[in-house]
Order: structure tokens, then C-alpha cells, then sequence
């Protein structure tokens, strides 16, 4: 499904991620820990095309289509959904209005039909639901006075309705409390299937207790050092990461 | 270019049909008009305007009207099935309109001596206050005009509609009077529209006197088209304890001028403006705002949104002027602007002018781009690259949009907010 090969990328002509390499199937459940610094916000930005991170070497490839070469709105075509750490807001543009948008954009180059408009509001409604958002969330601007837990779940409709293929959470825990965090989980627990997979980028292990991983990997200075499976996050949680960058070095 | 401007003025004046309720007389505002020294580059008002285009070009009285165009460019408002008072090339037309119940509505041309002595006591008592040239270039020309008034008590429930379409070339100077009594309630909108393509020149003005304890909603929707030149005037007075509410958007047409005046003559007077003008093309739009608190313990909100594109060209002068009896006022001016294009235009002019010591007055003005975290985080969800450009510069003046309580009015104005966007040319 998706396949990074010796990934570098500089922010600002500093290099922050230094070759590296990624495979994760479908259906999987990826992880990816690491301290402050390591590069996990860029990793998703690369993946996500945002404007100020350009990868300066390697690949990233999605069911075979490369990303890199393509502009952020052909990268969602091409099944990529990015949670963001700090969704924006979008004043004045209705949270209705924005998804419409991108779900009929995204049917139409996906070779889909794309739902009329009762459907749209039934399966629009129907995700509110299921991320515990009131209806009433889809006539406002985007994120528009939204607290951040709002936010995040907002994260989660908008995947729910665009169906992609992998989803990039970056640092989607951040700011939650325990309430949300389910709420945010079990969106994602619910999307999780044998054609789509997940890498979840955190901080920290309690996300990784709702949303069980497949493989964890440690992201330390641009590169993967360790991969495990979920036990790993455990030990990361009590130990800290010292201990792997020692044994690495 | 301006003697030539003057004698155009004085023959259309010469041609134009009699005007009985004008308190001065058309020859007298002719010859009041040339006397004047018209604006230039020089004058500070007016020194972003390109004046060329405003007397470049020949200015006579429109003649005969093309009815059916009129009819066409009235379909939306006879769908939703509203009270209509239609002016065509500045003349009052009864077979397009239909006349709102519960309000004394009526053309000058069509009023009783009574009436009519009325309008002359009222007209002209607002607009030409500070010698505005153009207020009385309206008086030289005008040939008729609505007269509406609200007796004391009365609410009208209605939005009442006043239209000005045109239809054929040349000038038109429609009139729009309204008097609303005290404890009395008013929603009216004005709507200024042409036939495309069309070398009209409008210069309408609106004068509206509110009474104590009363609320007016006013709608001001100036829809212009290629080779439209719209020179407007508003003056609107509020007496103690009135609550006013104007909506103004300007979009399209060659040269748009509006002169907005509010004058707090009252304590504990509530006033919210809300304006949107939106210029691509050549277009060139100019809002000149003045706000004057004359009392005490009034409050005022100007919410303004502008976005040029391609090489329109934008002007916006937001003026508060607190005089020294006027404490405990409280004003708020907000002016941001969107700028679409590397060759469109925007100046704005926040002006405070404050003589009372105990006030909150407040003023912002931006002129900016679209924001690049905006426009990755809609593109990353598949919206493509122009459509998320057109959903937050329809975003950044939904503000203004939401704010009109009368959705069906509101709705007016929308279709030609969406078409804007259509093929924009130029990042």
C-alpha cells in the first residue's frame, strides 16, 4: 500500500529527515514514536505536500502512485487523508459547503459517482453521529469556534466521508482528554478494514491503547531506529526513548 | 473637462420633465451644480478615483425605456412574490410594480398636492448637508422618485422593494425618500440593476429620516454591469432610541461611487452598517463612509469586506467623526479586504475623528491574501486549487451575507457573489 524508501526532506535548509524507509501493507495499523524533534510532524507534511517541506531525496509511494510529484488536492485522489495536529479554521465557509466540495472533487477523479445531495446529507449526518458532532456542526464555518476536541472529531468525519485508502494522523491525541480520545478512536477503529490502513504519529502510548497498532516504529533524529509490535509502545512508555537511541549509537 | 461635463449637465437639466417637488427648482440645482468646483485628484475625497471615467464620457437624460428589459431584470423579485416599487431610467413604472400593503407608498410623480408638499418639505433636507456635487446633480436631474412613509405605530412586515432598473443609455436620477414615524418598524431594500453592456449613468440619491424607538432594516444592493457609471448618495438620521441596520454590497459596473452618511441626532441609538463590494475587470468601487455621534450613549458597528481581483480597483474611507457632546459612545469599525490578484487594487482609510473624552471607539483595516495554511488544508481534502480559492473569499464576506436577517432578500444578492468567482483570471 504505501512505500517510503530513503526519505529526506529540510525545513528551512535543515535536514530533518535523513533516509527513511516505510512499508505498510494494507489494512495495517502503523505507529510512529519518537521524542520531540525527530521529525514526526514533518514526516506527515511531506506526505501531505505542505507548502515549506520539500523532500530533497527518496520516495514515497501510494498503491503505487508517487506522491511527491503531486500537488495536495491529487494526493487526496490518490487516497491520502491527512488528520491535521492544528486543523484550521475556515471562517465563513460552512462545514456542509467544505465537505460537498472535496467529496464530490474526490468522486470524480476517483471514477466514482458521486452521491446526490439526500445521500450526501444522510451519510453526512450519519458521520456527525458517529464522532458524537451535533448536525448542527455541519451549518457552521469549518473548525469556526470549535474547542480542540472538536476539532479532532472533526478530523474524523471529514475521513469517514472522503474514504481514503491510508490515513496520516499526526499527533491527533494532542490536546484530548480521555472522552475524546474514544470518541476519536473509535471513529478511526471503525474506518479500519483489509483495504485501508493507518499511520498514527504520537507522542505518546495512550493514544495507541484505543487504537491498537500492528507495528510501532521509533522515529529518532529523520530516521527509524526500532520497529516492534505493540508491545514496543509499552516499553517506550516506561522506559522513555533514551534506551533505544543509546543502543542504537 | 469639467466646463464640457457642466454643459452636458445643464442641457439634460433643460430636457428633463418637470419636478415640482423639488423645494429649489431643477434650474436653480443647475446652476447651483456648475457653480461648484467639481472634484478632481486634488480633492482629498476623490483621489483614488479615476475621473475620466466619470466625466470622460457623454452624459444626456435617458430616453424612452425599453419595458421588457425591465420586466427581465425583475424575474427574481417577481418569484418570490415581495412588494415592488419600480423605477425605469429614473421614472416611476406602476405596470411593473406592485404596492406594498399597510405603508404609504407612492411615486412623486403620482402623489396628492398634499403628498407632494410633504416630499418638498423633506426632500433635499439630508443629502445636500455638506454641498455633495453629486446630491445635487440629482436634483438637476431628477425626474422622479419613491416617497415612503411610516406613520407612528406602524410596523411593516414586509420587506418593501424599490428598483431602479435601466434600461437605455444615458442618466437616470432616481429619488428615494423615507420618513419612518416613532415606534414604528420599516424593512426596505433598494436595488440598482441594468441590462449589460449598457453607457447608463445613475445617479441616485436616498434620504431616510428615522423616528424615536423605531428599527429600519435597509437593503442596498448596487448591481452594476459593463459600462454602468453608479454615483449614489445615502443620508439617513436617526432620532433617540432607533436601531438602524444597513446592508450594502456593490459589485460590478465600470465606476461605482457611494457617499453612505449616518447622522446619531438621538441618544441611545443602536446603528450596525454591513457593506461587501467585490471589483474584478476594470471595475473600480469607491465606499465613502461617515459616521457622525452628535449624543450620548450610542452605539455603532461598520462591518465592511472588500476583494478586487484581476484589475479592479477598491477604495474604502470609513469616517467617525464623535463630537464632544457625544459620551459614552461606543464604535466599532472593521474593514478587511481580499486582494485576488498581483494587479488588483484596494486603499483603505480608517478616519477617527474623536472631541469626547469618554468613548470606546475602535478601528481596524487589513488588506491581504488568501491564507496558504487555508488553502492546503482545503486542498489536502481534494478541493481543487480555484474552488477552495472561491470557498474562502465567499467565506470572507459571508460574514456580511449572514448578517442580513431577511434571507430572501439576502438571496438577492447571492447569485451575483457566486458569479464573481466564475473564470477569475490572474493569481
Amino acid at each position: 500500500m504505501l512505500s517510503i524508501e530513503n526519505l529526506q526532506a529540510s525545513v528551512e535548509d535543515k535536514a530533518i529527515l535523513k533516509g527513511l524507509n516505510l512499508s505498510v501493507g494494507a489494512g495495517e495499523v502503523h505507529a510512529i514514536m519518537g521524542p520531540n524533534g525527530a521529525g514526526k510532524s514533518t514526516l506527515s507534511n511531506v506526505m501531505g505536500g505542505r507548502p515549506g517541506y520539500e523532500a530533497t531525496g527518496g520516495s514515497v509511494t501510494l498503491g503505487g502512485v508517487d506522491l511527491l510529484e503531486l500537488e495536495p488536492e491529487e494526493r487526496a485522489y490518490a487516497g491520502l487523508f491527512l488528520a491535521f495536529q492544528y486543523p484550521v479554521e475556515l471562517p465563513g465557509v460552512s462545514n456542509m459547503e467544505f465537505l460537498k466540495t472535496a467529496v464530490e472533487a474526490n468522486c470524480e477523479h476517483r471514477g466514482i459517482e458521486a452521491p446526490n445531495t439526500a445521500a450526501f446529507l444522510k451519510a453526512a449526518r450519519e458521520a456527525c453521529a458517529q464522532v458524537n458532532l451535533s448536525p448542527d456542526f455541519l451549518k457552521r464555518g469549518v473548525n469556526e469556534g470549535f474547542s480542540g476536541g472538536e476539532r479532532k472529531r472533526n478530523e474524523i468525519l471529514q475521513m469517514i466521508m472522503l474514504q481514503p485508502k491510508l490515513c496520516v494522523l499526526d499527533e491527533t491525541d494532542s490536546g484530548l482528554d480521555i472522552d475524546a480520545l474514544q470518541v476519536v478512536a473509535d471513529g478511526v477503529n471503525s474506518l479500519r478494514g483489509a483495504d485501508r490502513s493507518f499511520v498514527v504519529i504520537t507522542h505518546y502510548q495512550r493514544l495507541l491503547d484505543y487504537i491498537v497498532p500492528d507495528f510501532v516504529h521509533v522515529l529518532s533524529d529523520g530516521k527509524i531506529i526500532k520497529s516492534g509490535g505493540s508491545e514496543l509502545a509499552l516499553e517506550l512508555e516506561k522506559n522513555g526513548y533514551g534506551w533505544i537511541e543509546q543502543e542504537v549509537a | 473637462m469639467h466646463d464640457a461635463f457642466k454643459s452636458q449637465v445643464l442641457n439634460a437639466a433643460s430636457s428633463a420633465a418637470d419636478a415640482p417637488w423639488m423645494p429649489t427648482g431643477r434650474d436653480q440645482a443647475s446652476k447651483d451644480f456648475t457653480a461648484l468646483a467639481l472634484p478632481d485628484r486634488k480633492t482629498e475625497g476623490w483621489k483614488y478615483n479615476d475621473l475620466s471615467k466619470l466625466y470622460g464620457s457623454e452624459l444626456s437624460l435617458a430616453g424612452d425605456s425599453d419595458l421588457e428589459a425591465a420586466s427581465g431584470l425583475l424575474a427574481d423579485l417577481s418569484a418570490i412574490d415581495v412588494p415592488v416599487l419600480a423605477l425605469v431610467d429614473g421614472r416611476f413604472c406602476s405596470a411593473l410594480s406592485r404596492m406594498p400593503a399597510g405603508v404609504s407608498a407612492v411615486a412623486f410623480s403620482q402623489a396628492s398636492a398634499e403628498q407632494q408638499a410633504s416630499i418638498t418639505q423633506a426632500i433635499g433636507t439630508q443629502a445636500r448637508s455638506d454641498g455633495h456635487a453629486f446630491a445635487l446633480l440629482n436634483e438637476a436631474l431628477s425626474e422622479d422618485g419613491i416617497w415612503i412613509d411610516v406613520d407612528s405605530g406602524v410596523n411593516v412586515e414586509r420587506t418593501v422593494h424599490v428598483v431602479s432598473l435601466r434600461t437605455v443609455a444615458g442618466s437616470a436620477a432616481p429619488r428615494l425618500l423615507l420618513r419612518v414615524g416613532d415606534n414604528a418598524s420599516l424593512s426596505f431594500a433598494e436595488h440598482h440593476r441594468s441590462v449589460a453592456g449598457l453607457a447608463a449613468f445613475d445617479l441616485p440619491v436616498t434620504e431616510l429620516q428615522i423616528g424615536a424607538n423605531s428599527s429600519v432594516h435597509h437593503y442596498r444592493f448596487a448591481l452594476g454591469e459593463e459600462g454602468n457609471r453608479h454615483v449614489g448618495r445615502v443620508a439617513a438620521r436617526q432620532s433617540a432610541d432607533s436601531r438602524y441596520y444597513a446592508y450594502l454590497a456593490v459589485l460590478g459596473g465600470d465606476f461605482n461611487r457611494l457617499d453612505f452618511g449616518l447622522d446619531l441626532q438621538g441618544q441611545n441609538c443602536e446603528s450596525e452598517l454591513y457593506g461587501l463590494y467585490m471589483c474584478r475587470a476594470q471595475e473600480h468601487t469607491d465606499i465613502h463612509l461617515a459616521v457622525d455621534h452628535a449624543l450620548p450613549h450610542c452605539n455603532s458597528k461598520e462591518v465592511f469586506r472588500g476583494i478586487a481581483a484581476e484589475h479592479g480597483k477598491a477604495v474604502f474611507n470609513g469616517r467617525i467623526h464623535i463630537h464632544q457632546d457625544a459620551q459614552k459612545t461606543n464604535a466599532e469599525l472593521s474593514n478587511r479586504n481580499l486582494l485576488l490578484s498581483r494587479t488588483a487594487e484596494i486603499n483603505t482609510k480608517p478616519e477617527l475623528e474623536i472631541y469626547a473624552d469618554d468613548v470606546k471607539c475602535a478601528h481596524g483595516a487589513t488588506v491581504g491574501q488568501l491564507d496558504a495554511e487555508a488553502l492546503f488544508y482545503l486542498r489536502s481534502r481534494g478541493t481543487p486549487v480555484e474552488a477552495a480559492q472561491s470557498l474562502l473569499s465567499y467565506g470572507f464576506i459571508n460574514e456580511v451575507l449572514l448578517a442580513m436577517p431577511d434571507e430572501a432578500t439576502a438571496g438577492l444578492v447571492k447569485p451575483r457573489v457566486d458569479a464573481f468567482f466564475d473564470g477569475l483570471q490572474g493569481a
